[in-house]
């Protein structure tokens, strides 16, 4: 088993199996940026990789309420607060919001059945 | 690989060139399935928080390995009788072979129920070539030595980690041989061995951290419910309380943490039927989990999370435990928790007897059917291994305008392909296609929802619809009882 690592300013960031932050609280926007490398898309172009004002608004939400409860808020709540619909989400994060945006907000991977 | 038809529906035409991404199956697995293998988990923290350690019994040695495990399967041959009988009956006659989803998704013969038991099978006749030194020593140690060099410990822990446990070989065997019960034994002999793949060992973590498989703290779900109990008085008009943690009370409902997650109507529906039903109920926090992990794995975690249950009962002082939407946990509710309750002179039931009772004597009053046509899944657990059966009919019926039985139903149903702890990313592929023919057989009923009082199928059926492009949408089955209720569109519940 290889561990993945990435750099952020100097830093060894330590990912999971999954590509997950290890340890939840190596979360910075700079990490952010690089999880939404794998994760983000433009939903005009579909090109990958790209971060809009969107992008930021669900995974500051996500990361605000992670911070405080320590899980992802559930689905409908994270639509109602952002008022983005679930459509949108996927297209935004085509992974979608537990497994794509939970992760550019730098929550461990969702376990149960999800 | 042979290209074999399946009779399906009275057509020959196999059920993998119905779907219009049989050109990716071909990619996929003309080959078989035997390169997607569940992951290891590899890390000891995780490992120790959730006790592994302690049972394991033999050092990650290679060549240990292997002699523990044929002790370990000596040792099941001698002290479980339906074991040896597994092992033993089987004439090889292949009638199980088309029943299984996973051979019907993959073509490969190790991934049948009879190709899986083989694996164990061959180990096993090998093994009763030993004399134990009663012909000469010689001869037993070139058989251990051909023995041990003939197991591949890698290729079983592959293939038994594409098995769903779902027992559907089990119903059509003519000697009823039970491959989840094959499973769920050499699944135990790998907890021993310290391997359990990643997704449910940081599952089961949660549960000894939480009392739940999300990780949900109290706090958590608190503000969940205010969120969820909001709604249906935006909904409604209706002021209910999400009880948790009430000190004492005659009713401990215990839920499905998905609900505090992806699958907030069903969460909804529970509330509202037990508000509406006047019960004085309450959920315990330190028990929101309804699933049982151990049932995928060892006897020692089934115990436990079942246990979990049974305190928190005791706890509040319950005379009845009511069993929220879950299909795995519910074999191991009805079959462990329900007997450990009764020592206590507590009943255990499940929401769907609860609410089908209700409605067949008229204790909840309906604004209006849902204008919907559906068809119910069975749950694998739930019709063939827990006698649950006609109560989720019963009430899609009294809650829908129309509801329509499909060919694969009760206890002959398909299984959703990512039961028995399969809720895994990297086996994604074969999750797809092994809950492609479920999905299909629902989808010819012409139905627009597929519903199931079940965490793994809400989490495993939307991938395998969208992947076929299947225009069928899932819910679950309290959704339906709270939309029925108050005249709500079920799309926005």
């Amino acid at each position: 088993m290889s561990l993945k690592y990435m750099e952020v300013g100097g830093r060894k960031i330590e990912l999971d199996e999954d590509g997950f932050l290890k340890d939840p609280s190596t979360w910075n926007e700079e990490v952010a940026k690089i999880l939404c490398k794998e994760e983000c898309r433009d939903p005009d172009t579909g090109q990958m990789g790209v971060m809009k004002d969107e992008h930021w608004k669900v995974v500051k939400y996500l990361r605000q309420y992670w911070e405080r409860f320590g899980m992802c808020p559930p689905i409908r709540m994270l639509v109602k607060e952002t008022g983005i619909p679930l459509q949108r989400i996927y297209q935004l994060f085509p992974n979608g919001p537990a497994k794509g945006a939970c992760r550019v907000a730098g929550a461990p991977k969702p376990t149960g059945c999800v | 690989m042979v290209n074999v038809k399946v009779k399906y529906r009275g057509e020959v035409k196999d059920i993998l060139e119905a779907s219009p991404r049989y050109s990716e199956w071909v990619k996929e697995f003309s080959n078989g399935s035997g390169h997607l293998k569940a992951r290891v988990e590899a890390d000891e923290g995780t490992l120790s928080a959730i006790e592994v350690n302690k049972l394991t019994k033999v050092k990650p040695n290679p060549s240990d390995r292997k002699l523990y495990f044929i002790n370990r399967i000596g040792e099941l041959a001698r002290s479980s009788r339906a074991f040896r009988n597994y092992m033993e009956s089987c004439t090889h006659c292949g009638f199980c072979i088309d029943k299984c989803q996973m051979w019907l998704a993959t073509r490969d013969p190790n991934n049948s129920p009879v190709g899986r038991a083989d694996l164990i099978r061959n180990i096993y006749r090998r093994m009763r070539k030993l004399t134990f030194g009663l012909v000469d020593k010689v001869s037993d140690e070139k058989e251990l030595k051909q023995l041990l060099d003939s197991i591949d410990l890698d290729k079983i822990w592959t293939y038994y980690y594409q098995c769903t446990e779902c027992r559907r070989c089990a119903y059509f065997c003519p000697f009823g041989i039970d491959q989840a019960e094959i499973t769920r034994s050499i699944r135990q002999i790998f907890v021993e061995m310290g391997m359990m793949p990643p997704f449910i060992a940081k599952t089961m973590e949660c549960v000894y951290k939480t009392g739940n498989n999300m990780c949900i703290t109290k706090d958590a779900a608190l503000n969940v419910i205010d969120f969820t109990v909001s709604e249906i008085s935006e909904q409604t008009g209706k002021k209910m309380e999400g009880v948790v943690d009430k000190d004492t009370a005659d009713v401990l409902y215990i839920p499905s943490s998905t609900d505090f997650f992806t699958n907030i109507g069903t969460l909804k529906g529970a509330i509202a039927i037990m508000t509406e039903l006047g019960l004085n109920w309450t959920m315990d926090s330190q028990a929101l989990e309804v699933g049982n992990f151990g049932l995928f794995e060892d006897e020692y975690h089934l115990r436990r999370f079942g246990d979990n249950i049974v305190n928190a009962a005791l706890r509040r002082r319950a005379k009845m435990v009511i069993f929220g939407e879950c299909g795995h946990g519910w074999r191991a509710f009805k079959n462990y928790v329900v007997p450990r309750l009764a020592e206590h002179g507590i009943d255990g039931i499940s929401i769907t007897q609860l609410t089908a009772w209700a409605l067949r004597k008229g204790k909840l009053k309906l604004s209006n059917k849902v204008d919907a046509v559906v068809t119910y899944h069975d749950p694998c657990n739930l019709a063939r291994a827990g006698d649950l059966i006609e109560e989720p009919r019963e009430i899609l019926k009294s809650t829908v305008k129309e509801f329509r039985e499909r060919e694969h139903n009760r206890e002959r149903t398909l299984c959703c392909g990512a039961g028995g702890g399969l809720l895994l990313d990297e086996l994604m592929p074969l999750r797809v296609w092994a809950g492609w023919p479920s999905v299909y057989d629902a989808y010819r009923t012409g139905a627009q929802y597929m519903v199931a009082p079940c965490s793994i199928d809400k989490a495993q059926f939307p991938l395998v619809i969208e992947y076929h492009k299947v225009p069928l949408k899932f819910r679950g089955v309290s959704d339906f009882v709270y939309a029925a209720l108050y005249g709500i569109d079920i799309d926005s519940v």
